[in-house]
């Protein structure tokens, strides 16, 4: 049976029924917990076609409209950006539509965090998905600022972040500084900057351990890497902790409002470190 | 209208408290066109106040359904309105009429499913049918609309349903369109009128019309208009039963179109009827100038004219 819509116009609830049905199908929604046209925060100022909480504790809002990305949704993001909450929007449009600025369109709804989907009666087509809207604020790596042989990963780093996966962009963002930590420590050892009279495993060994016997023993004169200090290894120390941290679930949605807004944290200051131990570093071409 | 609406006032009603009426003829929301209202009412807020009257502890909409649903969405808590004292059902339906005649009109259809309940209640208040200029005067529309509405109301649902669909895209997309039709029942009547021998089943011969347009063999709604001309044949001098005949050719499923008719059968008497009509026109404006007076240009333009018309008349 349909659903009863009270603002959507008339022309557009076949393509709302087909969306939400697509949804439920692909992505297991409780309906228990279904809103139509129901505002998902009293101080976010639009009421969603359709929301629902996700099994992964994200709210996921449906907007169905004639057009790809119209410009009243751009208050909304905005909002749950600011508010840091984990909503996933999905603009849902009919296929076939045609419309002057359908590519720009699309772009924009990209790079605002925003999904999209086609549907008709048969079938639904994801254009993009939507990236939960508490990271959408993610502040863009300045990719030419980083040596060439880093700027690939770190642009996957990016995209995948982008892409809804924020715990794996940060876990490639710290490979990225593990790896290169244990290449000025191979390197600082074989040059006898650093002793490594713990006889550490430069490879293997945990990489805290690594980092805290470096601070202590290495020699930063010598190695010309006097922007080491001991505090900016104590910086690089503090990530360690998360090294691991973040492919852990949120138990409930509280939980993902907490980590969504860690995450884009750790993954900009994660980039902005790395970044620092490169330019420290520069003269050893790691 | 017995409601005076200088009786109204303005209040902030509460958005959760008012309920669409249930008698608004429109029926049609065009999706982008709400998408645009609801980014100015997102900016601006609502700049003219909805109306609405007081049924209960609730309210019912008089005019303004969109800003409601807009204010709705934006998950606004109040939205201006004038508050006027309840209507009678007739008085209802007469207020968003008199409203919409005078601002933004409605799609003719949804102005059309309505009028017969309007014709109804007037009938029931001034016990007998109302005239067209009673009508006009009750709802604000001009008689030319009413008419036009009534030929709407008399085509089959099944093409009303087929508009009110086309009626839910973009203007600019619309084909299958309300002035469709109406040109097409207009030239259907005066057939009717005319020739009522020509057109045995009027719905076979809309289905026919309609498939040429859709196909394209006819190009342009303002063609039904040469039916029109065909049927009246005979007042150019045409002779009525090979225009009869030519009718019964474009009724039928062919790729015959209206204006191969027309200029097969009475497409030379319009044309001459045409020139007479002018000509006419023109002895009187020449017989009102001064020979002397005639300017060079205006006496070679003429005598091109008269070498034209010896060509024609030695012809």
């Amino acid at each position: 049976m349909a659903r009863d819509y009270k603002i959507l116009v008339p022309a557009l609830h076949a393509t709302a029924e087909a969306s939400i049905n697509w949804f439920q199908t692909h992505w297991g929604l409780k309906a228990r917990s279904e809103k139509i046209e129901e505002a998902i925060d009293p101080d976010v100022r639009l009421k969603p076609t359709f929301s629902v909480q996700t099994q992964d504790h994200h709210t996921l809002c449906i907007e169905v409209a004639a057009s790809v990305y119209p410009n009243y949704l751009d208050a909304f993001v905005l909002s749950c950006r600011d508010r840091g909450l984990p909503v996933k929007l999905y603009i849902a449009i009919q296929k076939g539509v045609y419309e002057a600025e359908y590519a720009q369109k699309l772009k924009n709804a990209k790079q605002s965090g925003v999904g999209v989907m086609e549907v008709d009666d048969a079938s639904g087509t994801v254009l993009h998905n939507g990236l939960s809207l508490s990271l959408t604020g993610v502040r863009p790596i300045e990719i030419r600022s980083f040596p060439k042989k880093y700027r690939q990963s770190l642009n996957d780093a990016a995209h995948t972040f982008r892409d809804g996966n924020p715990p794996k962009a940060c876990s490639m963002i710290y490979d990225e500084i593990e790896a290169s930590f244990r290449r000025f420590a191979k390197k600082a050892s074989s040059k006898s900057w650093w002793p490594n009279d713990a006889s550490l495993r430069v490879a293997t060994a945990s990489w805290a351990k690594l980092i805290a016997d470096v601070d202590k023993h290495l020699d930063r004169k010598a190695c010309g890497c006097n922007a080491l200090t001991p505090a900016f290894m104590a910086r690089m120390l503090g990530v360690t902790p998360f090294r691991n941290d973040t492919g852990h679930k949120p138990a409930n949605a509280k939980e993902l409002k907490k980590r969504d807004q860690q995450l884009r944290t750790r993954f900009e200051s994660a980039v902005d470190l790395f970044h620092d131990f490169l330019s420290a570093t520069k003269r050893l071409r790691l | 209208m017995p409601t005076d609406a200088s009786k109204a006032k303005l209040e902030q009603i509460r958005v959760d408290r008012i309920d669409r009426n249930p008698e608004n003829p429109r029926l049609v929301f065009r999706p982008t066109e709400l998408e645009d209202l609801l980014e100015s009412i997102r900016v601006r807020g609502v700049q003219v106040p909805i109306s609405v009257f007081k049924e209960g502890r609730r309210y019912v909409l008089i005019d303004g359904e969109r800003r409601w649903k807009c204010s709705l969405k934006l998950n606004r808590e109040t939205v201006p309105g004038l508050v006027q004292p309840k209507p009678d059902p007739l008085e209802n339906l007469l207020l968003m009429f008199n409203i919409h005649s005078l601002r933004e009109q409605w799609d003719l259809l949804t102005i059309a499913l309505k009028l017969p309940r309007v014709i109804e209640l007037l009938k029931r208040k001034l016990q007998k049918e109302p005239t067209e200029r009673e009508l006009s005067e009750q709802t604000g529309l001009n008689r030319s609309m009413i008419r036009r509405c009534k030929l709407l109301m008399e085509i089959p649902q099944e093409y009303k349903d087929q508009i009110l669909e086309e009626l839910k895209k973009p203007k600019s997309k619309q084909k299958i369109t309300e002035d469709l039709f109406i040109e097409m029942e207009r030239a259907l009547k005066t057939v009717e009128r005319a020739m009522p021998d020509v057109i045995p089943n009027k719905d076979s011969v809309r289905r026919v019309l309609l498939k040429k347009f859709e196909k394209g063999v006819i190009d342009s709604r303002i063609h039904f208009r040469n039916i029109g001309k065909i049927a009246r044949a005979e007042s150019v001098g045409y002779d009525r039963s090979d225009a009869a005949r030519e009718l019964q050719k474009l009724f039928a499923d062919n790729s015959y179109s209206i204006e191969q008719a027309f200029l097969n059968s009475v497409g030379e008497a319009y044309k001459e009827r045409d020139v007479a009509t002018r000509v006419t026109t023109l002895l009187n404006l020449l017989e009102q100038i001064d020979p002397s007076e005639l300017e060079s240009e205006v006496k070679e333009k003429l005598e091109q004219l008269r070498n034209r018309l010896s060509e024609l008349l030695s012809g």
